[in-house]
């Protein structure tokens, strides 16, 4: 059933990215006024393009809070040993939330390391490193009062001072991560909005690239990722370019998020050597189109400072003035 | 076209390491140590 379930998955997947393969040979058909399209490369083989391989970072790991917090454990046999069920399960309990704190704090930092910078929008995010903070500060509270006896009020003194040094060791993050762009009339929200969906779909085929176990495909698709982000740099310095990049934003920009999103879904269930090629050709295609797309905005960004030097001189050449 | 979107103060690039001074890192490592450590060698002995 779950083999049947996976062929399934891997034939959508594989249909996907020959009908992107299939809308990039058509593209003049849809009128984005791109000349001499690249043409769709027949044959990609791994080593026609060498990428080159993904950067592998370590997880930062707060070791401070296992270390000072391996005592506890040790300290619940003591107190049943001796006992005493209160103290062993609170001391059970306080272990709990300080090793939680440092899985929170490893997966914060985690999250941020997949580099889901947000330029163009604004997202709540679960800040898992506040949540670290508060369990560091509560086991340390639970531990001194219920453990070894303390008054509430030292216990929470003890909690207080965890949280700040943890505050100081690691840093607590803001809840509202990212930015927007100001936009006061109907137009430059309509830019804003553009480009706060595009960069979310940037967002979505980032994380695709980190869950995407082959480190070559993963770099083309954080390659791809990176164009994207410098098309939007492009348009939110010269939003008249939105008008010219905005079907090729919500074309190809889509059909990319979700073809990376159904490969990360389903590559690791059926490993087909036919899909894999599949989603390197349309990956490369992509890549070109974005390239040759930025290319173009550029080259008339120029072609309108032309025209408006000319204008320029003309109008001063009848004041008289040249 | 009027009041054109502008580029955003610099974004808040999420941290994917600690941030601050060593200075204040040292000092939050010396309170971790003191409050957390403290709490779990005192657990073992008084219960």
């Amino acid at each position: 059933m779950n083999e049947r379930g996976a062929d399934t998955r891997t034939r959508e997947a594989s249909g996907k990215a020959r009908d992107l393969e299939r809308l990039l040979r058509n593209a003049r058909g849809l009128d984005l006024r791109i000349d001499n399209l690249p043409a769709v490369q027949e044959q990609s083989t791994p080593a026609a393009a060498p990428a080159r391989p993904a950067r592998r970072v370590k997880p930062f790991r707060p070791v401070l809070l296992w270390v000072m917090s391996a005592p506890l454990p040790l300290a619940s046999l003591f107190a049943l040993g001796a006992g005493h069920m209160g103290s062993f399960l609170a001391d059970w309990l306080a272990w709990g939330l300080i090793a939680g704190s440092a899985v929170l704090t490893r997966m914060g930092f985690a999250d941020a390391e997949a580099g889901r910078e947000r330029r163009f929008s604004r997202r709540w995010r679960l800040p898992l490193r506040n949540l670290a903070g508060l369990a560091v500060g509560a086991g340390t509270t639970v531990a001194a009062v219920l453990g070894v006896g303390h008054d509430w009020s030292v216990g929470l003194g003890f909690g207080a001072v965890a949280l700040l040094g943890y505050h100081l060791a690691y840093g607590l993050e803001p809840m509202w991560q990212g930015a927007r762009l100001p936009a006061q009339d109907k137009s430059s929200r309509a830019v804003a909005d553009a480009l706060a969906e595009a960069e979310g779909r940037l967002i979505n085929i980032e994380r695709a690239a980190g869950s995407i176990g082959n480190p070559e495909l993963a770099e083309r698709l954080r390659r791809i990722a990176g164009q994207g982000r410098g098309m939007l740099e492009q348009i939110a310095e010269r939003p008249s370019d939105l008008r010219r990049a905005r079907r090729f934003l919500t074309v190809f920009l889509e059909g990319a998020e979700q073809v990376s999103d159904g490969y990360a879904r389903t590559h690791r269930h059926a490993g087909s050597a036919e899909l894999e090629q599949n989603f390197r050709t349309v990956l490369i295609s992509i890549e070109q189109q974005l390239i040759h797309q930025r290319e173009r905005l550029r080259e008339a960004d120029v072609l309108d400072l032309d025209v408006q030097i000319e204008v320029l001189k003309k109008q001063l050449d009848q004041e008289g003035i040249r | 076209m009027s009041n054109l979107p502008t580029r955003s103060d610099e974004p808040q690039l999420p941290a994917t390491r600690p941030t601050s001074s060593p200075g204040l890192r040292f000092l939050g490592w010396f309170l971790i140590t003191s409050s957390v450590g403290l709490v779990s060698c005192q657990s073992m002995f008084f219960f």
